[in-house]
């Protein structure tokens, strides 16, 4: 059984933490977001009842993910064990949306079904309250010039941030504005995919990109 | 007969005499591609001394040439524009197979020839000057290991890289096998024609551990010379194979239980002295060999990054399989990090063993003279020598990183080496090895596997 090495250790005081190993792939350690964002809004009582080891599968690469949980909060590993829950489902990291997936094997406890599913479903918050906290946190955009504006074309929701003479236009559907701000996309595979207009020199994409992968990765915004 | 242009003045009298009317420019990129134009000799000489213009992407993409489009350097302009090539007319050659072609290497640099500090032979320059600057120079030289097939390129892409012939007449994963050798002389023997007609001494090559695997090992010379031909002779290996129907792969890790690496050998001379040597010091080793090693142990697990740059290199550093995988150092210890040599004034050495077959080796060079450089400010002495065998160990002998990112972070915290190398470039660094760990993931490959994936195989078969 490989040794889980603490290295990301994320210590807030109300919520317990969450480890990957050193080699953590993508899909770990986007994992390892939802589920820190999680365990922070909702607290450690989200945990409780849930049996200690939990086995997830992607259905399209068959990547097994397995989730050790204990009081002091969830270790994520590649490393296979027995367990009585096993989730499967969607989980590839770079599709631009939250994962789908179903609780298997038989598991009849609906009510901590319910809250499996609120862990391993992220927390979105409404998409220009999470652009303001990532180009506020991101070394890529806080101290830039740029002013980024943000328009949903769906609700024609509007937000401008920043002030700066570098003019930058974000154009895109409330969803994936949502879903880009949140961590779970980056924006440069929005824009390549067609589900993001943006207007800015090749720069600025460049820096908007860097600060959304940081954040997709959970990685120092 | 040296035919190089080094040492003459004259450059188109030298064109004249050598009948070359078209060069081939060849610089590297970060992945250590090589990249470059085959140019008119009319407007070779036109752009000089700066050089002719490609685009800045060229020295801003990933090993697909597909530009870095998520993270930026100041180097690249605001949208996509051009940078140039400058020659080194000291290492202006003629082909010897193409009557009428030259070769130059050359540095990125601005339009108008400034340099870019990310451009790797720039780099390595940079350090090269560092240690001149006190009054130190570098001996090294590379271990070139390539594996061989009697499969052309176009077969060996057929075939998913799968089950191909290798060169030599054994089926056993024998070394130094001369029999093994005897298949692979007629290949070798041009490729060593030409290294030759380039003026890049050789010393031997050897039939190796993995079946059609060879090692060629090059005189030592100062170090962007040795980086210079190193890359020359993977090219010249590259082409002797395509004109001979068989492929050559220097992929760090194309076959389970058999890798590709490129150990790194060097000195430190001062006035032309060789400094490693001390017959006073105890076991014969100079406080600067100690300071040096020293600094190389406390800056190997950020080196890792450099030296083993792709997600295939990490399938190689296992245990029990030949490459090492902590930064311990041994005298006449070939399985920890580093093996020392310091037998006699003129061979004392260090081989540094961590380098896989795909390094980029100016980035390579850069990574250990700055982990030296870290030594000769520090005066730290290194850890206790090793004296075991360096796997089967337990966990309290910390292990190199074991992947990519792994890699990437513990460059990130090094703060005397980021320093040495230019935090900017080191982040931008950082950040290509990320986006190659996504590309690797994105295309759902099991990084377990001892086994590389098609992935691999078609992004490094032939151009690593």
């Amino acid at each position: 059984m490989a040794k889980i090495k603490p290295t990301e250790r994320f210590n807030m005081t109300t919520s317990p933490s969450v480890l990957t190993q050193p080699d953590a792939t993508p899909l770990e350690t986007n994992l390892a977001r939802i589920l820190r964002v999680n365990l922070a809004v909702h607290g450690q009582t989200t945990l409780r009842g849930i049996p200690g080891r939990i086995n997830l599968q992607d259905k399209t690469t068959k990547t097994s993910i397995r989730l050790d949980i204990s009081g002091e909060g969830i270790s994520l590993s590649r490393t296979q064990m027995p367990s009585i829950i096993h989730v499967l489902g969607n989980f590839d990291p770079f599709k631009g949306s939250p994962p789908e997936f179903s609780i298997r094997s038989g598991w009849r406890k609906p009510f901590l079904k319910a809250k499996l599913r609120a862990l391993l479903t992220p927390h979105l918050k409404p998409w220009p309250v999470a652009a303001a906290e990532l180009f506020d946190r991101s070394s890529q955009t806080k101290n830039s010039d740029m002013t980024i504006s943000i328009l949903s074309k769906d609700t024609l929701e509007q937000h401008v941030w920043g002030q700066g003479s570098e003019k930058v236009s974000i154009v895109a559907s409330k969803k994936t504005l949502t879903h880009l701000f949140n961590g779970l996309s980056m924006l440069i595979d929005d824009i390549l995919k067609g589900r993001i207009q943006c207007q800015a020199s090749m720069q600025n994409i460049a820096l908007i990109t860097d600060a959304t992968i940081d954040h997709w990765l959970d990685a120092g915004v | 007969m040296s035919t190089t242009f080094k040492g003459e003045s004259d450059l188109s009298a030298w064109l004249d005499r050598h009948h070359v009317s078209r060069i081939r420019t060849q610089a590297t990129d970060l992945d250590g591609f090589a990249l470059g134009k085959y140019c008119a000799r009319e407007k070779f000489l036109k752009a000089l001394p700066i050089g002719h213009n490609l685009a800045d992407v060229s020295l801003g993409s990933d090993s697909k040439s597909t530009p870095h489009l998520g993270f930026w350097h100041n180097f690249r302009q605001g949208a996509i524009g051009d940078i140039a090539l400058m020659p080194d007319l000291e290492t202006l050659v003629p082909d010897g197979l193409e009557s009428d072609l030259g070769h130059v290497i050359c540095d990125f640099t601005q339009l108008d020839g400034s340099p870019i500090s990310l451009c790797p032979r720039t780099k390595l320059k940079t350090l090269e000057q560092q240690l001149a600057d006190q009054g130190l120079s570098v001996k090294c030289t590379f271990e070139i290991e390539f594996f061989l097939f009697n499969n052309s390129y176009a077969d060996a892409a057929r075939k998913r890289y799968q089950n191909l012939s290798p060169v030599g007449a054994s089926p056993l994963e024998t070394i130094y096998f001369l029999r093994d050798s005897f298949h692979a002389a007629p290949f070798m023997q041009k490729v060593l024609d030409r290294l030759d007609w380039y003026g890049i001494p050789w010393e031997a090559w050897n039939d190796e551990n993995g079946l059609g695997q060879i090692e060629l090992n090059l005189a030592p010379t100062t170090p962007t010379e040795m980086a210079d031909r190193v890359v020359r002779a993977k090219q010249i290996i590259f082409e002797t194979a395509v004109q001979q129907g068989l492929s050559a792969t220097f992929m760090a890790h194309p076959k389970e239980g058999f890798s590709n690496g490129m150990h790194v050998h060097h000195s430190l001379l001062k006035e032309g002295v060789p400094q490693f040597f001390d017959p006073t010091a105890r076991n014969r080793r100079s406080p600067l060999l100690i300071h040096w090693l020293g600094g190389l142990l406390s800056t190997m697990e950020a080196s890792v990054s450099y030296l083993c740059p792709s997600p295939n290199s990490y399938r190689r550093l296992r245990e029990f399989a030949a490459p090492p995988v902590t930064a311990t150092w041994g005298e006449e210890n070939k399985s920890t990090g580093i093996r020392l040599i310091c037998d006699a004034p003129k061979s004392a050495r260090i081989e540094h063993r961590v380098g896989a077959g795909d390094l980029n080796p100016y980035l390579a060079m850069a990574v250990i003279l700055a982990g030296g450089l870290v030594g000769l400010s520090d005066k730290k002495p290194p850890p206790p020598e090793f004296t075991d065998l360096g796997w089967g160990i337990p966990d309290s002998v910390p292990r190199l990183p074991a992947d990519i990112m792994s890699a990437a972070k513990a460059l990130q915290a090094a703060t005397k080496l980021r320093a040495l190398l230019n935090p900017e470039d080191v982040d931008y660094w950082i950040k290509s090895r990320r986006h190659e760990w996504m590309l690797f993931h994105r295309a759902g490959i099991d990084p377990d596997s001892p086994i590389p994936s098609q992935w691999e195989f078609e992004r490094y078969f032939a151009t690593v």
